[in-house]
């Protein structure tokens, strides 16, 4: 791999665990770092754990993620003094169960809100800061849950579909300015999130493997990189599934 | 569900986890008023104990991995506090490059600090270091009341000593503090030496553990069987001379090689592991004298093959690791003969010379005398038959065997190895309990 000198890293969600894997690399090469998280106390353990592994940390920030009005603010702010190729990673994300997403609205708007919309709209402020200095690179973690509805997780699926197209777009609008825009499709984690779920199979990966490819990724500057690699190739089945068989289905 | 195995038993049984409670947390989440086997829990490291002392098929696991954060490194004094999931690999990765290593560690690196800590593990230098619970300077003890309790040599006494080899049976520990032990490059100066009988082996251990700071012996088991005794001895102490460029540049390289499948059954037998004992020794005498050795290779040559364990095949294996004093020549050599009559020769023997420092902890395996730790193929109830015999010879000589290693031990022979179990049982978190615990207790 490529020398790489020292970087500023700006995260949101930095409590998450593959956020802390990321997190982890980044410290081995001295990076200085932004964390950005709503528990004070898991986010004072994370900066603790990252600087004794060689990070620098810049700040910590403790903010609610998913009040899109202060995510929005928060960026805007971080923008003001920062230069260079700043690296702004989006790990913020929540996983409801579905069946409590379809019967409260307001669990749904919550997800949407979070996975989706605050994301959104710090974005609107980086994009500008991009465009004002000619460089920077965005990695956000989307899910392969947002390449095809189904029943069994549709509200969060919209929401990382909706950030792959917003991304799409963004990366397509950034790239004259020497911006990168760089989607990760994990598929499934053995997370604290999922720890009730059944995860046997090799479609299980650690976090510690998908953060080697989410860095590998940001280092490239890569545009869609899928984690672990063979999901691009599960998904493209997935996707050409006819929908009028896909309704018959339970996935 | 999800499947949670040992090291013994690759790939078998499902096994319910939870979500392991935030640092500092409250185990009290876990504890219902009614306490049974059903809804015991036991904290799960990295799942490289061998037998069934980390695995509670009747209730559920706390999978720890994710509490895998450095809490604090004090760079004066090599004080470093971790939460329990952090793994031996990771201090190693992290603070060999800063000049400290781990003040004792076993064969592999990929255990976690609370897995450890509950079985009070040791190393080649075990008659320098003791074992790990001597180097523990705190720890952090979350109990099903809701307590959490700082226990250290100097508070909360009892319930460290029982916690340090305890069995994660007394809690669940969330953080420790340990001390780590300054090197001043990554590699080692190598002694190895051949014996061809115990007492030469007796002899040169303590003729040369005065010197080195690590020893251990790896001992052909095919030779014992035909009236010899032959191996080879290892004695390394961290070299000296400050090399700041190798240990700056100091990275862990992961395994290059894996065993994919379960390996089947007959690929191991008398004729393969005679040859492979065979030209491990030739080459082992060859290479005798001074030698200087990168670190990682001679603490964890094992972790260079990830999982080794599958070479036994589906069935699994035994692991089976006791100490007797010194002076029982007489029982080491017959169980020697029956390991070499009644079961398949095993190539990993590893033959070590306890030292007499004393561990805290109250259920701690260790003692001084003589040490041996062999694979066992598992052919069935004559397996588990010999492993009883094996203990009866144990249970005479006032030796004990290495729970975190069995999973087949008898209640009767726990009691004997263990007769301090009484005592130890008082710090039991009603709430905690293990397929290990249920077994030698009920």
């Amino acid at each position: 791999m490529q020398q790489i000198t020292s970087q500023e890293i700006i995260v949101f969600g930095a409590t998450s665990e593959l956020a802390q894997w990321v997190l982890r690399l980044h410290a081995e090469r001295s990076d200085t770092v932004t964390l950005i998280a709503r528990d004070p106390q898991k986010l004072e353990a994370v900066a603790q754990d990252a600087e004794i592994r060689g990070a620098k940390i810049r700040e910590t920030v403790v903010a609610d993620l998913e009040q899109v009005e202060d995510t929005a603010n928060l960026t805007s702010r971080l923008c003001q003094n920062r230069q260079g190729n700043v690296v702004w990673y989006f790990f913020q994300g929540v996983l409801p169960e579905q069946q409590l997403a379809q019967t409260d609205r307001e669990i749904a708007q919550q997800v949407l809100d979070t996975n989706f919309i605050a994301i959104a709209s710090s974005l609107h402020y980086i994009a500008l800061h991009i465009e004002q200095h000619g460089m920077g690179t965005v990695v956000v973690i989307t899910s392969v849950a947002g390449l095809r509805g189904r029943q069994s997780n549709y509200i969060y699926g919209t929401s990382k579909g909706a950030l792959n197209i917003y991304l799409q777009g963004l990366r397509n609008r950034l790239h004259p300015h020497g911006g990168k825009v760089v989607t990760v499709m994990p598929g499934f984690i053995k997370t604290a999130m999922t720890n009730e779920m059944n995860r046997g199979g090799i479609l299980w990966a650690t976090p510690e493997r998908v953060a080697r490819d989410v860095i590998k990724a940001a280092d490239k500057g890569s545009e869609v990189r899928y984690s672990p690699w063979f999901w691009r190739y599960i998904m493209v089945i997935i996707q050409h599934i006819p929908e009028k068989i896909f309704n018959r289905m339970k996935l | 569900m999800t499947t949670y195995s040992s090291w013994g038993l690759p790939d078998r049984g499902e096994q319910t986890a939870i979500r392991p409670p935030w640092r500092p947390g409250d185990l009290r989440q876990f504890s219902s008023s009614e306490l049974n086997d059903s809804n015991s829990v036991l904290a799960y490291g990295n799942g490289r104990s061998y037998g069934d002392s980390c695995l509670n098929k009747q209730g559920s696991l706390i999978d720890c991995r994710s509490l895998n954060r450095f809490i604090s490194f004090d760079s004066l004094s090599g004080q470093l506090s971790v939460e329990c999931g952090v793994l031996f690999d990771d201090i190693i990765n992290n603070f060999v490059p800063k000049g400290w290593f781990l003040p004792v560690t076993p064969g592999t690196r990929f255990v976690t600090v609370g897995g450890a800590i509950a079985n009070d593990v040791h190393g080649k230098n075990h008659h320098r270091n003791g074992t790990l619970g001597r180097h523990i300077l705190e720890l952090q003890l979350l109990r099903s009341d809701g307590q959490s309790l700082t226990c250290s040599p100097n508070g909360n006494t009892e319930l460290f000593n029982a916690t340090i080899g305890g069995l994660g049976l007394t809690g669940m520990i969330t953080s420790a503090t340990i001390q780590l032990t300054p090197i001043q490059t990554a590699n080692m100066d190598v002694l190895t030496v051949t014996f061809s009988s115990l007492q030469e082996f007796l002899d040169l251990s303590r003729q040369h553990d005065l010197e080195f700071e690590y020893s251990v012996a790896w001992l052909d088991c095919l030779s014992v069987g035909s009236g010899s005794f032959r191996g080879l001895l290892y004695f390394a102490n961290h070299s000296k001379s400050l090399d700041s460029d190798v240990l700056n540049s100091f990275r862990l390289k992961p395994a290059r090689l894996a065993v994919p499948f379960d390996i089947p059954g007959w690929c191991l037998n008398r004729q393969s592991v005679s040859l492979f004992n065979r030209y491990y020794f030739e080459s082992g005498r060859r290479k005798s004298g001074n030698s200087t050795q990168a670190l990682q290779p001679y603490f964890y040559p094992l972790d260079g093959i990830n999982n080794w364990n599958r070479i036994y095949g589906r069935s699994g294996f035994f692991q089976y690791q006791f100490t007797i004093p010194e002076s029982r020549h007489s029982t080491f050599e017959r169980i020697l003969k029956l390991l070499a009559e009644r079961a398949m020769p095993s190539f990993l023997a590893v033959l070590k010379l306890f030292g007499d420092q004393p561990s805290p902890g109250i259920l701690s395996f260790p003692k001084p005398g003589i040490c041996l730790a062999l694979d066992i193929k598992d052919q069935g109830p004559k397996t588990l038959k010999m492993l009883d015999d094996l203990d009866r010879e144990v249970v005479e000589a006032g030796g004990s065997v290495y729970p975190a290693k069995d999973r087949r031990m008898s209640g009767d022979a726990f009691r004997a190895f263990y007769p301090q179990y009484q005592q130890f049982s008082e710090y039991v978190d009603p709430a905690i309990s293990s397929d290990l615990w249920r077994r030698v207790i009920q």
